[in-house]
């Protein structure tokens, strides 16, 4: 692994030479980052959720198309161009992850976090799952419940749709959104 | 190819580091590589197929000894002096005179207009579907993913190869990333999302695994 000096030193000339050539903005690099710091989180997610908790033909047209029924919310674009969302129930379960690299929804969730991308989460999902979620995850499922590994090795994008908590059946939609997590979206916990 | 990145099912990891609050990114220049994967990829310096492929021809040791966004901005740096964007030796010596200067800041004009196209980008996205034939299976039909290990860029999962699947979903027909990493041509082909038992492919588990796959990848079984 290389010190930090060094890799910041690659990084300025990159985009020294980058701006110098007119290829790129000397503005361009921190007004695209602040866009994914500030804008786009999985809090878009987690709209989509509540909406499919207290809408019962949004969720049915979720399920079957997620592109169009997140873009009903205004919610799409790059690397979620073709979005498919999965329903965890007490009896199946699905968790997404990307064995090659780290693809994810990120018109959805934003960009994945560290453990997303992490060569343990990677290598061992596909292969133990229950174990993985288990220990590392602190959420150990009953053996009746089927899990699903999605592997996001094309273009689809994935997200999970979790179960609506017990005792929320009088909030309404902004409240349920606001217990939504990003873990409960990529199916590595239940609310 | 056979590459460091391909490591679903590898031996020898250990727990996942789990933190729901851990920040995006763990260090400034983090950040940059980021935002300067984007500004490139949006201007169309390479495609996502061949970032991707610089990524998976690291050598294994230095894949594994690297930290994401490094191996991020490995892929920068070789595809854009390969593709003779930027001049090998002048970056080395840039890289030196940061080195020697770390507090001097990158200066230069700004583009607003590329935060537009940006913008846009963000938007409508960067789909790369495209027509293609009709598909060749259907859902319900049993494949298995072939045996031979391609010698560039593929998208199939080291894991299945081999393996019989049963496909569950027809997913629209996509540009090609065994071709496109290469400047071979699109070559869209159907995908297809098919799930694999998990007693097969390890030998234990009671799971399914459910992999997207570009028909080529696949044949009847």
């Amino acid at each position: 692994m290389s010190d930090d000096a060094e890799l910041r030193a690659r990084v300025k000339a990159l985009e020294s030479l980058l701006v110098e050539r007119g290829l790129i903005g000397a503005d361009t690099v921190d007004q695209i980052v602040d866009v994914y710091e500030s804008e786009i989180g999985p809090l878009l997610g987690a709209k989509v959720v509540a909406r499919a908790w207290v809408d019962p033909d949004f969720k049915q047209r979720l399920l079957e198309d997620a592109t169009a029924a997140c873009g009903e919310l205004g919610i799409g674009g790059l690397q979620g161009e073709k979005l498919v969302a999965v329903e965890n129930t007490g009896s199946v379960h699905n968790v997404v992850v990307c064995t090659l690299c780290s693809c994810y929804p990120w018109p959805v969730l934003g960009i994945p976090p560290n453990w997303y991308k992490s060569p343990e989460y990677r290598a061992r999902m596909v292969a133990e799952p229950r174990t993985v979620l288990a220990e590392d995850f602190g959420l150990p499922l009953g053996e009746d419940v089927e899990i699903r590994v999605q592997d996001s090795s094309a273009e689809v994008r994935y997200f999970t749709l979790p179960q609506r908590p017990v005792g929320t059946e009088d909030w309404d939609e902004e409240r349920l959104a606001g217990v939504v997590t990003r873990e409960s979206m990529v199916g590595v916990a239940v609310l | 190819m056979d590459g460091p990145h391909d490591l679903g099912g590898a031996q020898g990891f250990g727990p996942v580091r789990f933190d729901p609050d851990e920040p995006l990114f763990s260090h400034d220049w983090e950040r940059k590589v980021f935002g300067l994967t984007m500004a490139t990829s949006t201007v169309g310096l390479y495609n996502r197929d061949e970032n991707r492929h610089a990524r998976e021809r690291m050598p294994a040791d230095e894949y594994r000894s690297t930290s994401y966004f490094e191996q991020w901005l490995v892929a920068m740096e070789t595809n854009l002096t390969e593709l003779g964007v930027l001049d090998a030796s002048a970056l080395r010596e840039r890289v030196a005179e940061f080195l020697e200067e770390p507090d001097r800041e990158v200066r230069g004009k700004d583009q607003p207009d590329l935060f537009e196209l940006f913008r846009d980008t963000l938007e409508f996205g960067a789909s790369l579907d495209r027509p293609a034939g009709p598909a060749r299976y259907s859902v319900g039909d049993r494949v298995r993913a072939v045996r031979d290990a391609k010698p560039g860029h593929t998208r199939l999962p080291a894991y299945v190869r081999g393996h019989v699947g049963v496909v569950h979903r027809v997913d629209g027909s996509f540009v090609l990333p065994d071709t496109n990493a290469h400047h071979e041509g699109e070559s869209p082909e159907n995908t297809y999302n098919v799930g694999f038992s998990a007693h097969d492919l390890w030998g234990k588990g009671d799971h399914e695994v459910l992999v997207d796959v570009w028909e080529s990848y696949l044949e009847p079984a």
